[in-house]
């Protein structure tokens, strides 16, 4: 509580008052007890501030207007966020200063999520504007206040809880627009109802064959018949309608990475684009995310309430889940910053006594066991845990790993170790190889329940571990048995190109994106091949060209046309 | 009814430390310092044992509020 | 393995700005100069000397802390009070004004951090036209633009009430001597001298005053604690009084986990031995 400017000022002013009164110094007495009698008031009335005013402050937030504890948002879209603090008892003194603790998930756009109080008030606020870097959870955990006397002698810091749940979920472009590449249509279909190239009793020609016993008389078609000298009966198409199922991974791989440039956050993007645009369409669309363990199916259906339902699953889908991660002391490190951002009053060492040993503690160790263990304190207070546990978390590094990194999940700040994942399961070969058999299993189950002329949209990383895939070819030759048409799509970074202009050297970024291309170029190029002798289509593509891509394959296959080698 | 208890008992223990510490010093006016000192030790740990008396009782009183707060009415 | 680049988000916040480290060599030797040669004698230091001196120290104010000011006029009091004489009004009146400038030199220390304005006259014009934002502050921990909100801040109406307090300071720390007598027969008696005693009895009167003050506001301020930090207090009592029991209890958890975990790497090596002995029969 008392800064360093303050010891500074209270030493020479004791060991004034010392000297002065052994050496019947009489100014130098009154000098330095003055300036100690001047300490000792400073000390009284912020005592009295942190007793009277500091539990007194309250703290509302409010997000677009609307201050409930928890709301939907879009990611990507802007939010306002306003801070109201208010002293219930007294007033905000001087040299308050307030900030708004905004996980590092949302990234500010303007204002300030700080201000500091140079007069007494009873209210003040702030306000800004952020956005969601990604779909999933975000947390906003409350304020932090520090207060201070004048003189900069004595501060405290508290931090009062204000917690609202966002629920992020992600965003759709409207309708790309593409030009049709098919004739215009006869007759305007009903919504929902598209044709198929099959026989049926739809209103569109499929083509013209010789009459067989049993055809109805007003399908004959006379003229032609005329001209051929027999019978030709007029055969129309099918008009059915088209489920679409999106399946997505949602493999602890596709996490690693900063908010927005992770791999779930492109997939899910995508998946509700497509979502979108099949809904809109009047056709029914499914979700189905895997992982490696299990995979879970969002069923299919119409309208917004279907739409919301599979934003919420991707969006849920999207959120960091706390992965196992071995003790290190950069976690810890990184756990202690958290702490004394968001849980300055639980760390205190007035009420965070660490436990004394019999044995004097090493110089080397004492450090690390006052951070561990005041860690631990904080820890089961938290989560719920008994003393007997806070004895594990200091002598359990596999214990105090795993409820470190739940801290920092929880906090909205992972802890992302070394290999820039936030486990240290680092995504091996049989991960991924559970990855596609659970993809393979809920492709066949989805295929047993369908019914005719459906559309399966892949989206998951292909090139990890190229060699894992193989267990999709009977899923895929099984679906196109059935006249369901499925697809891939493998998001990849764009390929920057070499810097045009001829002045400035080619940076490393857009050296190594180019270097990555060129190595993946023939592995893309063989995995596009062998997907498509199974009778799948593939499109390796950034976020933008993929969209575009893959409505276009929706708009072919609601007119009925089959995609005659072009493939996505 | 056990709160008041034990915070007038804490503070009982506060006002007999400061009693033993006057007699400390008492012994300390009569040149005897090996008993003022004894005396002082003992009255320090009366003074500990008020104190952390006092501190259990709120900390609980407190803890209990908020689990009742959280969880309810019973 | 297909290789995604993306950028590391470092999660971690930025230090309080420091000085650099040549600053701080210069500000360190600036202070050190003129308290060293305070400290020597001052008589043979011709005039012109001193002149420089006091200019080094007047500059020094722009940088200077409080403590830093304290420390050297302490010592020049200390220095300039033999032979020991009475307080006359001239004393006392710099004794007034030293204690208003460290006064308002610490508050202009404390405001220039806190708001980020270095420049005195922009700070006092600042607080006395009223500004609605000050530029960001150059120092403590803060990710994101400080808007420090300044309403109208009456500089006039400050010094005036730092000028009572000042007064009122010097009247109660002049009194507190004289409530201290000078106890006859000190030496004889205590073996001290009658300042010594004199010096003692004024620190153990200070002690009791703060001990009298802090353990009603410590109690105080505990009662009014949140149940969060009464929570972990409580557990980590309770881990105090049981901790060697629970550590050994723990240790020995540990030590059993690790011997089933080698005796069933064991078996399972065992295991594995026996299944490639047998596999040749079982081909045959």
């Amino acid at each position: 509580m008392l800064t360093a400017r303050g010891v500074c000022l209270l030493f020479p002013a004791l060991f004034g008052t010392a000297i002065g009164m052994l050496t019947d110094g009489a100014a130098l007495t009154l000098l330095s007890l003055s300036v100690l009698l001047w300490l000792a008031s400073e000390w009284l009335w912020f005592q009295s501030r942190l007793i009277f005013e500091l539990p007194g402050i309250a703290v509302e937030r409010t997000i677009n207007g609307r201050a409930e504890d928890s709301c939907v948002c879009y990611a990507g879209r802007m939010l306002r966020i306003q801070v109201n603090i208010t002293a219930t008892a007294g007033r905000l003194r001087p040299w308050t200063r307030i900030r708004d603790v905004v996980p590092d998930q949302l990234a500010i756009a303007s204002g300030t999520t700080e201000t500091i109080l140079l007069t007494s008030a009873r209210q003040s606020s702030l306000s800004y504007d952020c956005r969601s870097r990604t779909a999933g959870i975000c947390r906003l955990s409350g304020v932090r206040i520090r207060i201070q006397d004048p003189n900069g002698f004595f501060t405290s810091e508290r931090f009062v809880e204000c917690v609202q749940s966002l629920r992020i979920l992600p965003t759709f472009d409207s309708a790309v627009s593409i030009p049709s590449r098919v004739k215009r249509l006869n007759g305007l279909p009903q919504h929902g109802i598209h044709r198929l190239q099959r026989a049926g009793m739809g209103s569109e020609l499929l083509e013209l064959r010789e009459y067989t016993p049993g055809d109805p008389p007003k399908s004959i078609a006379w003229k032609v018949s005329a001209r051929r000298d027999r019978l030709m009966t007029r055969q129309y198409e099918s008009e059915v309608p088209i489920r679409t199922i999106v399946f997505v991974e949602d493999s602890r791989r596709t996490r690693k990475g900063s908010w927005g440039e992770r791999q779930c956050d492109s997939f899910s993007a995508t998946a509700a684009n497509i979502i979108h645009t099949a809904l809109k369409a009047g056709d029914p669309a499914g979700l189905v995310q895997f992982g490696e363990t299990s995979w879970k199916q969002s069923t299919p259906g119409w309208g917004d309430r279907t739409l919301f339902r599979h934003l919420e699953a991707l969006a849920m889908g999207c959120r960091l889940q706390p992965g196992r991660m071995p003790w290190s002391r950069e976690l810890q490190a990184h756990a202690m910053l958290i702490c004394l951002e968001y849980y300055p009053h639980l760390l205190d060492t007035s009420v965070n006594i660490i436990p004394r040993t019999f044995l004097p503690t090493l110089p080397g160790r004492w450090a690390i066991n006052n951070t561990r263990s005041r860690l631990a304190g904080v820890i089961c207070q938290l989560h719920g845990l008994t003393v007997a546990q806070w004895t594990r978390l200091i002598y359990d590094n596999d214990f105090m790993g795993e409820h470190l990194a739940r801290l920092t999940v929880d906090a909205g700040r992972p802890f992302h170790g070394v290999s820039g994942s936030i486990s240290s399961e680092s995504p091996s070969v049989a991960a991924t190889e559970s990855t596609f058999a659970q993809l393979a299993q809920s492709l066949r189950q989805t295929i047993g329940r369908a019914n005719d002329n459906e559309h399966y949209i892949v989206i998951c990383d292909l090139l990890d571990n190229a060699a894992s895939h193989k267990v999709l070819r009977p899923v895929i030759q099984l679906a196109r048995g059935r006249h369901h048409r499925i697809g891939f799509v493998c998001p990849v970074p764009a390929p920057r190109g070499l810097s045009g202009n001829g002045n400035e050297p080619p940076t490393v970024g857009s050296l190594l994106h180019e270097a990555w291309h060129i190595e993946h170029h023939e592995q893309r190029r063989l995995l596009t091949r062998e997907l498509r002798s199974w009778g799948a289509d593939v499109a390796f593509a950034d976020h933008d060209r993929q969209l575009s891509l893959i409505l276009s394959e929706l708009r072919l296959a609601h007119t009925g046309r089959a995609l005659a080698g072009a493939g996505m | 009814m056990l709160f008041w208890i034990r915070e007038v008992a804490g503070w009982a223990l506060l006002g007999l430390s400061l009693y033993i510490i006057s007699l400390a010093i008492s012994f300390v006016n009569n040149r005897q310092v090996f008993e003022a000192g004894t005396v002082m030790w003992a009255a320090l740990l009366v003074m500990r044992c008020g104190m952390l008396l006092i501190r259990l009782n709120t900390v609980a009183r407190i803890t209990l509020q908020d689990d009742v707060s959280r969880s309810g009415p019973a | 393995m297909s290789q995604y680049f993306h950028d590391e988000q470092s999660s971690q916040r930025r230090n309080d700005a420091m000085l650099p480290r040549k600053q701080r060599y210069v500000q360190v030797l600036l202070c050190l100069t003129p308290l060293l040669v305070l400290t020597l004698d001052q008589t043979w230091f011709p005039i012109g000397i001193r002149i420089v001196l006091l200019g080094v120290m007047l500059l020094g104010l722009i940088r200077w802390t409080a403590a830093i000011l304290l420390i050297l006029i302490q010592v020049h009091w200390y220095m300039d009070s033999f032979p020991r004489t009475g307080l006359n009004v001239t004393d006392l009146i710099l004794i007034l004004l030293t204690v208003l400038s460290l006064m308002i030199l610490s508050r202009l220390r404390s405001a220039q951090e806190l708001t980020g304005i270095r420049s005195v006259s922009d700070l006092l014009s600042a607080s006395i036209e009223g500004v609605s934002s000050a530029t960001p502050s150059t120092t403590g921990p803060s990710d994101s633009t400080v808007s420090a909100v300044a309403h109208q801040h009456q500089a006039g109406r400050e010094v005036i009430w730092l000028l009572t307090r000042s007064l009122i300071i010097l009247a109660i720390a002049g009194m507190l001597p004289q409530w201290i007598p000078a106890p006859p027969n000190s030496a004889a008696e205590y073996g001290l001298t009658a300042s010594g005693i004199r010096t003692i009895q004024l620190g153990l009167l200070l002690f009791a005053a703060w001990l009298m003050l802090a353990l009603p506001l410590a109690e105080l301020r505990w009662k009014r604690m949140a149940a969060a930090p009464a929570g972990v207090w409580l557990r980590s009592q309770f881990v105090g009084w049981y901790h060697r029991d629970m550590r050994a209890v723990e240790k020995r958890r540990r030590r059993l986990h690790r011997k089933s975990q080698k005796a069933a790497q064991r078996a399972a090596k065992r295991g594995h031995g026996d299944d490639m002995q047998s596999s040749p029969n079982e081909k045959v």
